[in-house]
């Protein structure tokens, strides 16, 4: 079969339709094209001829005059729309006028920058002209570095080395700095949430350095679709920008599928597992000879899910991708892709980045990957030119995932999430508000931050503290740490804790083996961020992962790692915590008909205090232990909603109060991460039969990160379109009672637990005075 | 709540409030700083001591004032006189290099009427660096060549720094920077636990400093100056950085001395170790010199694996055949066997006796062993070695049969 027949089987065949939530198909698309420019050097353009692009897409020819006009400008168009080509042309053009001029490329990691140096350097071998240019990061050798900072036209790096490694020492950089035309941004919509809020204030230290060296450049970015690229990018660099997304490039006719596994267990809800469906369908595909990418969240399932296609297609090569990988090891995946060496790849997100490897007929996606952007960029993966392509997304048990299943239209008919970053978050300020001082002292009226009193304020702390030093209206440094070092622009304050296991090691001291000896011995199961690790792994927990149960043997709190191993066991373990939240201070609040929704500062305060052994099926109680682990403590950002009790209890008796505020916080906490970009695990919620606050019956949303990254925020604003869609959510799945797919998994059978739920959350979004 | 207090509350724990230092003159003039620019607020600190009088006793006639020697060995064409040099020391708020660190002690020493002179500058408060900056053109500018202990890696990019940092132009950026610490490291690498200049003075200078200041305490004294007026330990670290200045120029000297023995090969006051890793960078300034030594040195030196190949390349190449078979002859491992292979086919065109050789080294090989002696070759240098041997075997028998 080619891959026309195959969609037309897909099509016939009932066993695989019966499934399918939603199949469309979007007609092909003949593109429109510009020639270049004239300004353009006909060296450059001979060669861009050579290869084949006698012409430009409409966006391409687009972004080079309205750099040609000096403006920033931020490019969003699919994958493989020749976006390279936007910021290419240009800066090789200035290049080849101006061999003083420097260019800066910023790739979010060091294999797309490794990817975009061969492009260059073909490029500029075939034109023969002498641009220098090279990547700069952890692997580049130290004999290398000063040729590339005296010399290096092009300097291609990473956010992680631009902060840590060039902006400290930006004097040795003097070259680069005052000659600095262009800085170009890919992937911008990697940077969001916390990374995207260091990324901000990296731009802030970057502008100021160039402001010293007297340059000014200008910025090219790109995104993958996001809703608000023009917006992000403006909040990235703090600049305004042209947006660039009537796309121009040709594509052929998409199908776009959601597959939701059969159920199999009636009364229990259960389906069929994605990942087994996952590998039926890629086999399928696969034996027919026809190429195919398989999108998997985690890196387990990677394997898993190439173990199984190995399995069933024997003699087909099909490769993992993932990091863990060594370097090569991953080119030369790459490279089999493009040149068809390879017809099956299993991937984490890796891939979904810009990374060249060709284009593929088919493209499956294994769960929801948390992000509409993100399912356009994997879907994107499939469609070669001129030919249909098939993708697939197949829907997990989870919440999001069956919402995802049972709205079919959501997923292809709505914006992609807006893109929240928070570059005045105080902890991330603070940071680079250091950084900055180390580079060059503060002047008394500098503003870094969006307000100039903000600023202020800080650096006076700063020097209260005695970190900065105030001297002839400068604010100096005044520390013997190196500031950057201290840093890491990838998480914010906590690190996650690592699950290991640990079973049949020889080793009798497991505690002494650091993790990434586990992690290469492939013994690393999964990792838990740290608020969530004293429920969840504290010793002698049962934790279920991935289906399978392993038994917490130890938790060493210390070295964040929890030993554990296989078991089967008839129970499963579950936490009790005491949880503490106290509003530091609110910040704004709209009253609904049934009680007030606020936004604001909080405290919260964590101690898992026990653990219950609950048997399976039956829920009966088999015993408890302690847990005794440290409280931990956390300020951040949160959205709480208050409830006046006299209407609750016009709909519910007394005692039922805690479950239908459970409910309520179960479904906003799985359903708002679809509408603000974020991940499952960066926000957490808490409900109180009386609130520490208000007295009142409440829910709280809050980010899961100290400070926030802004997405309680976000939910603040949208609270009414998030309850909207979580009544759906509920409306549409199949359960009686309710079950984790829906308002969560509840001991009491109650048939109008859902309706009550519904009731509830239909208030948010009447009496709006916001 | 306003800012600092929810930063306060994030950010619990370490800092404290910092008080207005005192800057009277008073407190600087007590430890011997005066004003010297009135209205930019320069102190310096000035002094002055005979040459000779600043050298330990134990070394006699080290002032030497013809430096050629270390300059010659040194890998410079040019000597230059000793009054053209500038001995720098910086002390420093951090050890990084990295635009925010500040060299908040500037020392320069230079030998001007047989004295050496010692200027140091403090900087009292951060908004006189550029000033201090300016002030200081004039020394590097009249200056031939810097010298500094770690100087080309830290004191030298740090200085640049502060130049760029503060506008300040006419810094000579291509001025000529000796660095003690790569002739230390050839001469006394692994004689001594390391190479600091704490080490070098009381190993080599024999000078050792009871009240000293260890190195990462310093940014603290200065933190506690600027945060809390404390000028308690100011003495000790301006005394610190006065005698390492001090310590640069009795090295320099020292330096000198031991090049100036090796040219007149004089070598009964040197220790045997750093003989030897004299020796080995003897190999790649000066031949002759290299051999002379390891005349000198005897037999034993050969121990050194890598001695004795480099005097066999040394001997080969000023063509003393005779000493080379000789040599090689007296230790018949692998290495000597094929230098012996080769200079009876290519030099005698003896391919008899060379294949003779090549049958010994394969009898070696088979027992995956470097020398009689018991040396194991590691795995994979059998298997080269082997090839090789092989490849010249099958070439001396094509060479026999033709010659038949």
């Amino acid at each position: 079969m080619n891959i026309e027949q195959l969609i037309d089987y897909l099509q016939s065949y009932e066993e695989f339709t019966s499934n399918v939530r939603l199949w469309i198909k979007h007609d092909g698309y003949a593109g429109e094209f510009a020639p270049y420019p004239d300004d353009i050097d006909s060296r450059l353009v001979d060669r861009y001829r050579d290869r084949g692009i006698d012409r430009l897409y409409s966006h391409q020819r687009d972004a080079c005059d309205a750099v040609a006009r000096k403006e920033d400008i931020v490019v969003v168009t699919p994958t493989a729309s020749g976006k390279t080509l936007c910021y290419n042309l240009p800066v090789l053009n200035a290049m080849m006028r101006d061999p003083e001029a420097r260019a800066l490329y910023l790739f979010p990691t060091k294999a797309l920058s490794q990817d975009q140096l061969n492009e260059l350097h073909e490029i500029i071998t075939e034109v023969g002209v002498d641009i220098k240019t090279f990547t700069f990061d952890g692997d580049t050798p130290t004999s290398a570095r000063k040729a590339i900072r005296s010399a290096g036209n092009i300097v291609i790096t990473n956010p992680d080395m631009l902060h840590s490694g060039i902006l400290p020492h930006h004097t040795i950089w003097i070259k680069l700095f005052e000659n600095l035309q262009y800085v170009v941004i890919d992937e911008i919509h990697s940077y969001r949430g916390v990374f995207g809020s260091h990324f901000a204030n990296l731009m802030r230290r970057l502008l100021r350095i160039c402001s010293f060296y007297g340059s000014n450049p200008q910025f090219i970015c790109c995104s993958a679709t996001i809703h608000n690229p023009g917006e992000h990018a403006e909040s990235l660099v703090g600049k305004r920008f042209r947006l660039i997304d009537k796309n121009g490039a040709p594509r052929g006719e998409k199908h776009y599928v959601i597959y939701n596994p059969p159920v199999v267990n009636e009364e229990l809800g259960i389906r069929a597992s994605a990942v087994k469906e996952a590998a039926r369908i890629g086999s399928l595909i696969l034996l027919n000879g026809i190429s195919t990418i398989v999108f998997a969240r985690s890196r387990l399932r990677v394997e898993i899910v190439s173990t199984y296609l190995k399995d069933r297609c024997r003699g087909i090569r099909i490769a993992g991708y993932r990091g863990g990988y060594l370097p090569n090891e991953r080119r030369a995946i790459e490279r089999g892709l493009r040149d068809g060496d390879i017809l099956g790849v299993v991937s984490t997100n890796a891939l979904e980045l810009g990374i060249d490897i060709g284009m593929l007929d088919t493209a499956i996606t294994v769960g929801y990957p948390g992000s509409i952007s993100s399912i356009h960029q994997q879907f994107g993966r499939a469609g070669r030119r001129g030919r249909p392509s098939l993708a697939i997304m197949i829907a997990t048990s989870s919440p999001l995932d069956q919402y995802i299943a049972n709205n079919p239209d959501f997923i292809i008919k709505s914006n992609p999430e807006m893109a929240t970053i928070n570059p005045d978050n105080l902890l991330i300020l603070m940071d680079h508000i250091k950084c900055a001082a180390f580079e060059i002292p503060f002047s008394e009226d500098e503003r870094f931050s969006r307000h100039l009193g903000t600023t202020r304020e800080m650096l006076e702390y700063l020097e209260e503290k005695g970190v900065l030093k105030k001297a002839d209206s400068r604010f100096h440094w005044m520390s013997d740490i190196y500031p950057a070092n201290e840093i890491s622009l990838r998480t914010a304050a906590h690190e996650n804790f690592v699950i290991i296991n640990s079973e049949g090691s020889e080793t009798a001291d497991i505690s002494s083996i650091s993790v990434s000896s586990w992690r290469r011995q492939s013994r690393v199961i999964g990792e838990i961020d740290y608020f969530s690790a004293p429920e969840l792994i504290h010793d002698d927990a049962v934790y279920i992962h991935q289906g399978i149960q392993y038994y917490v043997d130890r938790l060493d709190w210390e070295r964040r790692m929890a030993f554990c191993h296989e078991v089967k066991s008839d129970y499963y373990t579950d936490a009790e915590t005491k949880t503490d939240i106290h509003v530091l201070e609110k910040f704004g609040e709209r009253d609904f008909t049934i009680g007030t929704i606020s936004k604001g500062e909080v405290n919260v305060r964590n101690k898992a205090v026990m653990f219950k052994k609950i048997k399976f099926d039956s829920h009966e109680n088999l015993g408890w232990g302690k847990i005794d682990l440290p409280e931990i403590e956390m300020h951040t950002a949160s959205v709480w909603i208050d409830f006046e009790e006299s209407n609750l209890l016009a709909m519910i008796e007394k005692p039922q109060l805690g479950g239908m505020l459970y409910s309520v916080a179960y479904i906003l906490r799985n359903i708002s991460p679809i509408f603000t970009l974020s991940d499952y695990s960066d926000i957490h919620v808490l409900h109180q039969s009386r609130s520490h606050y208000s007295g009142k019956p409440a829910i709280f949303i809050y980010d899961s990160v100290p400070g926030g990254v802004g997405i309680s925020e976000r939910i603040f604003d949208i609270l009414d379109i998030i309850s909207e869609e979580s009544i759906k959510a509920i409306v549409k799945c199949e359960c009686q009672y309710g079950c984790p797919g829906c308002i969560g998994p509840l001991p009491s059978r109650d048939e109008r637990q859902k309706e009550i739920v519904i009731a509830i959350l239909r208030e948010f979004g009447n009496g709006y005075q916001g | 709540m306003g800012i600092r207090d929810r930063l306060g509350i994030y950010d619990r724990g370490s800092g404290d409030r910092s008080n207005v230092p005192e800057r009277s003159d008073d407190v600087l003039r007590e430890i011997g700083f005066e004003k010297i620019e009135v209205e930019s607020g320069i102190y310096r600190s000035r002094t002055s001591h005979p040459v000779k009088g600043l050298l330990s006793s134990d070394i006699p006639d080290l002032v030497d004032y013809d430096i050629s020697y270390f300059f010659k060995h040194n890998g410079m064409d040019e000597t230059i006189p000793v009054e053209e040099l500038l001995f720098l020391d910086l002390e420093t708020t951090s050890l990084s290099v990295g635009t925010g660190n500040y060299p908040f002690l500037t020392g320069l020493g230079f030998v001007k009427d047989e004295s050496f002179v010692i200027d140091q500058f403090f900087m009292h408060d951060f908004g006189v660096e550029a000033a201090i900056l300016r002030h200081l053109l004039p020394y590097f500018q009249k200056a031939r060549g810097i010298v500094t202990y770690n100087g080309k890696t830290f004191d030298m990019p740090l200085i640049k720094n502060r130049y760029r940092m503060n506008r300040v132009q006419q810094f000579p950026l291509d001025i000529t920077a000796v660095d003690l610490l790569y002739p230390c490291r050839r001469i006394f690498k692994s004689l001594y636990e390391n190479c600091t200049l704490k080490t070098m003075e009381e190993r080599v200078l024999g000078i050792s400093r009871s009240d000293d200041i260890p190195g990462w305490l310093i940014p603290e004294v200065f933190f506690s100056y600027q945060r809390h007026g404390e000028t308690e330990r100011l003495p000790i670290v301006i005394e610190h950085n006065r005698r390492d200045i001090e310590s640069l120029l009795v090295l320099f000297f020292v330096l000198n001395r031991i090049y100036t023995s090796i040219e007149k090969r004089d070598y009964e006051s040197f220790h045997s170790s750093s003989l030897i890793n004299i020796a080995n960078y003897l190999y790649k300034v000066d031949v002759d010199s290299f051999l002379d030594l390891i005349s000198y040195l005897g037999n034993e030196v050969f121990q050194e694996r890598s001695l004795f190949k480099k005097y066999s390349t040394a001997l080969k190449r000023t063509e003393r055949f005779d000493e080379a078979l000789t040599l090689w002859e007296s230790e018949r491992s692998i290495f000597s066997l094929e230098e012996l292979a080769k200079h009876y086919e290519h030099r005698e065109r003896e391919f008899e006796r060379s294949l003779a050789y090549c049958e010994s080294a394969a009898a070696l090989l088979r027992k995956g062993l470097f020398s009689l002696r018991g040396e194991r070759l590691e795995n994979g240098a059998v298997e080269v070695y082997s090839i090789r041997f092989q490849k010249r075997i099958e070439r001396l028998h094509r060479k026999l049969q033709r010659k038949h």
